[in-house]
């Protein structure tokens, strides 16, 4: 078999399971969300919706509920593990509400426009080794769906269309909130993108290429396997962290959607799998910038000692996808736990942050890293 | 009845002062010959007061009515307001320390015996005693002694009477020998073991014995009807006409929860005075009957009000040939006006109940033997023609003649309309035939059997319309509570099928069809307009001016007792079956009728 | 620093201001103005917090006050707390309730409908009425009180019964028969007053 078929099957199968495995990992970090912000404040969250639906009691009729031994009934397996399928068929089984001012085209696309970009982009990042050997068959897979040199600055490119998806459900909805969510959204998206790309561009100077894989060999192969870039570049690390969750619209940036001022934000007039697909296309956006600081500061799927950057085993491969999946779960947890800890700022505030405070340190580390590449060359 | 009766709408008309004098510093305008309440009254100037009633004769032994007045004798005592005529420039204090202290010791001395179980009497909420209690009583009780008791019994068919809850303040006893002239009650004993009763052997029946519980300003005499059924705060009054009979008294349909608790009358001094008849009050009862026709039936079926209304539509739309309806003396004029324009050249036939009881009081209330309340409209509208037999007879031609294509049946009487067999015959001759009906009985069976469509028809609590009286004043009859489920009223119904029939634009409320009503028959219901029709009613062109019972003659019957006039004073415990019998009228009730004191 | 640091996450917003403040202040240092002091010291709260143990009450299966001292009860209950009512029988085993409505006047929350009707005739002359129809709506109630302290007769009483859940809210209202035999605890006859 030629080895471009073998490649096309196999751009298929990891293209499927990493739709899957991040699919799947909304839900988690939905229930993981719940449970955290539960315990940061002295609760113990979802609790009732487990594989058995809570007590079981509460099957039976009222009558019968004391024949059934107490005991049984606290039997749960993972307590509240179901609560986000409960919140899905929720969502499906809630009436559809357009708005009689909608613009309808907007309305109904804005939903599909923040998830579809987000969840392409996910394409370029690096899951796994690029040099697994197919059983010995000697077709070497890159584990990544899309095998392209332009890397970081494609990913970047379709990202960021994510942020027309929030616009036009703003405009599309025809109502003052969801416009001003859909406006505060817009300008800190152009904000942060800013800093965020001056830190990219100082890490891409230390790598010295733009393709993500080759960002992961990088880190892998210095400094003992330690050479993560936030260790070599920690002030681009710190400003693509606070960009990141500026990006994601998560706390203490959630502006766009800050309930005690704009009700809902930009998805006020949205209701049942419109407003689930915007905040599915929310959370893949967690999803795919954890992957990316991952990728970018992490050392991607690299571990010493755990994962041979050069191996070609199946073993090392999949070890590699798991110690990429762990990773990016530990980022997840802490934006969770940072919006947990952090109260939003005000709008002034992130500006003032963004633009006066961001911009030139990052303008300021680029040049600093310029000028050492260059002493060191 | 409430304290303030005789400031309401039954004030005089063209009152001309002859004098004033003074209430409070306030400046009051007087007749010669006006008490001081009467006269504060008018003025706006209550002065509290049990036994004195507008409708009654002065007794003046509640006492509560204790003013301080200048220019009396002896000068510096306190006089009774409800028996003291006033004169000019006299300066009476209602409203000061003195007066309070007054009050507030007759109160004492009323509410000794007076039990205090408010919290189960039906008065409560409505109740003089209370309300003064409030306002001029005192707050403890320094009575420390045993109160008497006095018995609780049915008085009549309709009152019981609890008394210790009496004052004794004899307006159910000069309200039976002035008013209903029938005298059944007087008081027996004396001192606090005073109390309330009906001769031995008698009954207090009179047609009007509902009016005793009326007036009675506490709790000792009480509806059987209405008793233990709810509280009077949660009442909500609509004021409204009764359809019990062509008197056409005004009456306060009361209601809670959407369903009527009890009729009350209305004071209209130009038809019923302040009263109304004990079959009257119970009108109500016509509404939850068992014989009502509570949903709407197609071919016998019942179906959803919307469906049936839907089919009778059709049926009016699909209609060939002739039309020919039938009505009856309790559809209001706007379901006549709307009936006839949609029967068109067709025969109409109406129905009417037929004569019962009739009773006329001493002041000139009468019960009217015509049990139809608006057979005046529907003569006024129909015209003669379609009135009775010949209305009947037109109808059977019609339908035997084999050319009816819809037949409309509107019978809004209660017990059904008693149309003839023969024409009930021929009804099946009719192609179609929509009914609109409120009783399911034998009277009326025939017509609902084989209908193409039943429609529930509205009890007279029900409707918006008008009705004119047997004294021809056209009064409003207003909704008190919506019909049953789902339904509609008369009107609408017969409004719809009109404009299902192209013969309107649109469907139009009573007040609408009212205005075309006056429009199309000036000599009947010119000058008229619905909304000022008031509370109150107007009359209509070509209308009687007196009361109904004005000319009739008096109501003396043989064997009526002396209550009154015999009263407590001069028996003795025991005495009452040895009274001497005598027919009396009291001399207020004889103004109108050009006799004088003495002459009977 | 380390009194800067006590006082860093009072000040993390002011910093805007910081430069008219004296040098040294809190929130004026350049630490402080990173903010990363005091986001730290967040992380580490809501960590602690994290971890510590939780005040949840599994309601209904369990309540604040089934717990012994041992365990994280929150309270102990208020022998006057206002929980469910009852309707209260007298020696003979009647209710005491008169149906006067007053109750139904007095509630805020329009929660009680009652119908009256005429008393059995076996039940005696002391009494004349007793409701047809008591129902309570428990989901409508504030449990203010205000039908208690209306009662002339002592008839309807708050007890400290906390109401259960149910799984519709027909079940939440209460008609006569249920409030005659509610908590029969506090369905002590009491003895007619003077």
């Amino acid at each position: 078999m030629s080895d471009w078929v073998v490649q096309a099957i196999a751009t298929a199968v990891k293209a499927g399971l990493v739709i899957g495995i991040a699919m799947n990992i909304v839900p988690l970090l939905i229930y993981l969300e719940r449970k955290i912000s539960a315990y940061m404040q002295g609760r113990i969250g979802p609790n009732r919706v487990n594989l058995v639906l809570g007590d079981v009691r509460y099957l039976l009729p009222p009558s019968m509920r004391d024949a059934v031994p107490a005991s049984l009934s606290r039997f749960k397996l993972i307590p509240g593990s179901l609560q986000p399928l409960a919140d899905a068929v929720k969502l499906a089984f809630k009436e559809e509400i357009v708005p009689a001012s909608a613009d309808k085209v907007l309305y109904y696309l804005g939903p599909l426009v923040a998830f579809v970009p987000v969840a392409t982009a996910l394409a370029f990042i690096p899951f796994g080794t690029g040099t697994w050997d197919l059983f010995g068959t000697g077709h070497v897979i890159d584990l990544r769906i899309a095998s392209a040199d332009v890397g970081v600055l494609g990913l970047f490119a379709i990202s960021s269309l994510g942020v027309y998806g929030i616009a036009a459900g703003g405009w599309g909805s025809g109502s003052k909130f969801p416009l001003m969510g859909a406006v505060r959204a817009s300008a800190q998206m152009i904000s942060y993108e800013v800093p965020m790309g001056l830190a990219l561009l100082a890490a891409i100077a230390t790598v010295g290429s733009v393709d993500t894989q080759a960002f992961v060999y990088e880190q892998a192969t210095t400094w003992g396997g330690m050479g993560w870039l936030v260790f070599k570049q920690p002030l681009a690390a710190l400003i693509f962290l606070v960009a990141m969750f500026a990006e994601n619209n998560r706390l203490p940036f959630d502006l766009p959607e800050a309930e005690p001022e704009l009700v809902g934000g930009y998805h006020t007039e949205y209701s049942g799998l419109k407003f689930a697909l915007f905040f599915l296309g929310e959370y893949m956006a967690m999803i795919l910038m954890c992957s990316l600081f991952v990728t970018i500061f992490l050392g991607g799927w690299s571990l010493p000692f755990v994962v041979d950057p050069s191996g070609t085993s199946g073993l090392n491969a999949l070890a590699s996808g798991l110690v990429f999946l762990a990773k990016i779960m530990l980022v997840l947890n802490f934006q969770v736990w940072i919006r947990w800890t952090l109260p939003r700022f005000r709008y002034d505030q992130l500006m003032h942050l963004g633009w006066k405070v961001m911009v030139p340190l990052a303008l300021a580390n680029l040049v600093v890293t310029a000028i050492v590449l260059h002493l060191a060359a | 009845m409430t304290a303030d009766a005789a400031a309401g709408p039954g004030g005089e008309p063209g009152f001309t002062p002859d004098f004033t004098f003074s209430i409070d510093g306030v400046t009051v305008p007087a007749k010669k010959g006006d008490t001081i309440l009467k006269a504060g009254l008018r003025a706006g100037k209550f002065i509290p007061h049990y036994c004195w009633h507008p409708g009654l004769s002065i007794a003046g032994n509640c006492r509560i009515c204790l003013v301080h007045a200048t220019k009396t004798m002896p000068p510096g005592k306190p006089v009774i307001a409800c028996a003291t005529e006033v004169v000019e420039g006299m300066e009476v204090e209602s409203d000061g320390p003195r007066t309070k202290e007054l009050r507030e010791g007759v109160m004492e001395f009323l509410l000794i015996n007076h039990p205090l179980d408010c919290p189960v009497c039906d008065q409560a909420g409505e109740c003089d005693l209370q309300q003064y209690s409030f306002d001029h009583g005192r707050e403890t009780s320094r009575f420390e002694e045993e109160k008497t008791q006095r018995p609780r019994k049915d008085l009549g068919p309709l009152i019981r009477f609890v008394g210790n809850r009496c004052i004794v303040c004899t307006r159910c006893v000069r309200f039976c020998e002035e008013v209903a002239g029938t005298g059944e009650l007087s008081v027996v004993n004396r001192g606090d073991a005073s109390w309330i009763d009906t001769f031995p052997g008698v009954e207090l029946d009179n047609p009007m014995s509902g009016c005793v519980a009326d007036i009675c300003p506490v709790g000792a005499l009480l509806d059987k009807d209405s008793m233990h059924s709810t509280r009077v705060w949660l009442l909500r009054g609509t004021k409204s006409v009764c359809a019990g009979c062509a008197t056409g008294c005004n009456v306060n349909v009361e209601t809670f929860d959407e369903k009527v608790k009890r009729i009350t009358p209305r004071e209209n001094q130009a038809v019923n005075r302040w009263w109304m008849c004990d079959a009257g009050r119970l009108t109500w009862r016509e509404a939850t009957a068992p014989a009502r026709v509570g949903a709407a039936r197609i071919a016998g079926q019942e179906v959803p009000f919307a469906r049936a209304l839907e089919r009778a539509l059709e049926l009016v739309r699909d209609a060939s040939g002739g039309v020919v309806g039938l009505t009856t003396g309790f559809a209001s004029n706007e379901e006549l006006f709307t009936f006839q324009g949609l029967v068109g050249r067709g025969a109409i036939a109406a129905a009417f109940a037929p004569d019962g009881a009739t009773f006329t009081s001493r002041d000139g209330f009468a019960i009217a033997a015509d049990k139809n309340p608006n057979r005046e409209g529907a003569r006024r509208i129909l015209g003669e023609g379609a009135l009775g037999a010949a209305g009947q007879d037109a109808a059977i031609a019609a339908l035997e003649e084999g050319k009816v294509g819809l037949a409309i049946v509107h019978d809004a009487a209660p017990g059904g309309a008693p149309w003839s067999p023969r024409l009930l015959a021929a009804l099946g001759k009719a192609k179609a035939r929509i009914v609109l009906a409120l009783h399911e009985t034998p009277a009326n069976a025939d017509a609902l059997r084989g209908a193409a469509v039943v429609l529930p028809a509205a009890h007279a609590t029900e409707k918006d319309g008008t009705f004119v009286n047997a004294m021809g004043r056209v009064q409003r009859v207003r909704p008190a509570v919506p019909p049953p489920a789902g339904a509609r009223s008369d009107l609408d119904v017969l409004e719809e099928l009109a404009r299902a029939a192209a013969l309107q634009p649109r469907v139009l409320s009573a007040a609408g069809v009212f205005r075309r009503l006056a429009q199309a028959l000036p000599a009947q219901f010119g000058g008229l307009d619905y909304n000022a029709l008031g509370e109150l009613g107007r009359p209509a062109p070509g209308a009687g001016e007196a009361l109904l019972g004005r000319g009739r003659p008096l109501p003396i019957v043989d064997g009526v007792r002396s209550g009154y006039e015999a009263g407590p004073v001069s028996r003795a415990p025991g005495r009452a079956d040895d009274e001497q019998v005598r027919p009396s009228v009291h001399h207020e009730s004889l103004v109108g009728y050009g006799t004088r004191r003495g002459d009977l | 620093m380390g009194n800067v640091h006590d006082h860093a996450h009072d000040h993390g917003h002011d910093h805007g201001h910081g430069a008219e403040e004296e040098e040294g202040a809190p929130g004026t240092t350049l630490a402080d103005r990173t903010y990363i002091p005091a986001v730290m010291r967040g992380i580490k709260l809501t960590l602690a917090r994290f971890l510590q143990p939780k005040a949840t009450v599994q309601y209904p299966e369990e309540s604040v006050y089934d717990r012994g001292s041992d365990d994280r009860a929150i309270g102990t209950q208020n022998p006057r707390l206002r929980g469910e009512h009852i309707l209260v029988k007298d020696e003979q085993g009647r209710e005491k309730c008169v149906a006067c409505l007053l109750c139904m006047a007095a509630c805020p929350a329009l929660c009680i409908y009652i119908e009256p009707e005429a008393a059995p005739a076996d039940w005696g002359p002391d009494r004349e009425r007793r409701p047809k129809v008591f129902e309570l709506d428990m989901l409508r109630c504030i449990y203010c009180g205000y039908c208690e302290e209306a009662c002339p007769c002592d008839a309807i009483r708050l007890t400290p019964k906390l109401y259960q859940p149910t799984t519709s809210r027909l079940e939440r209202v209460y008609d006569k028969q249920r409030l005659l035999e509610n908590n029969q605890d506090a369905q002590v006859p009491q003895r007619p007053r003077k």
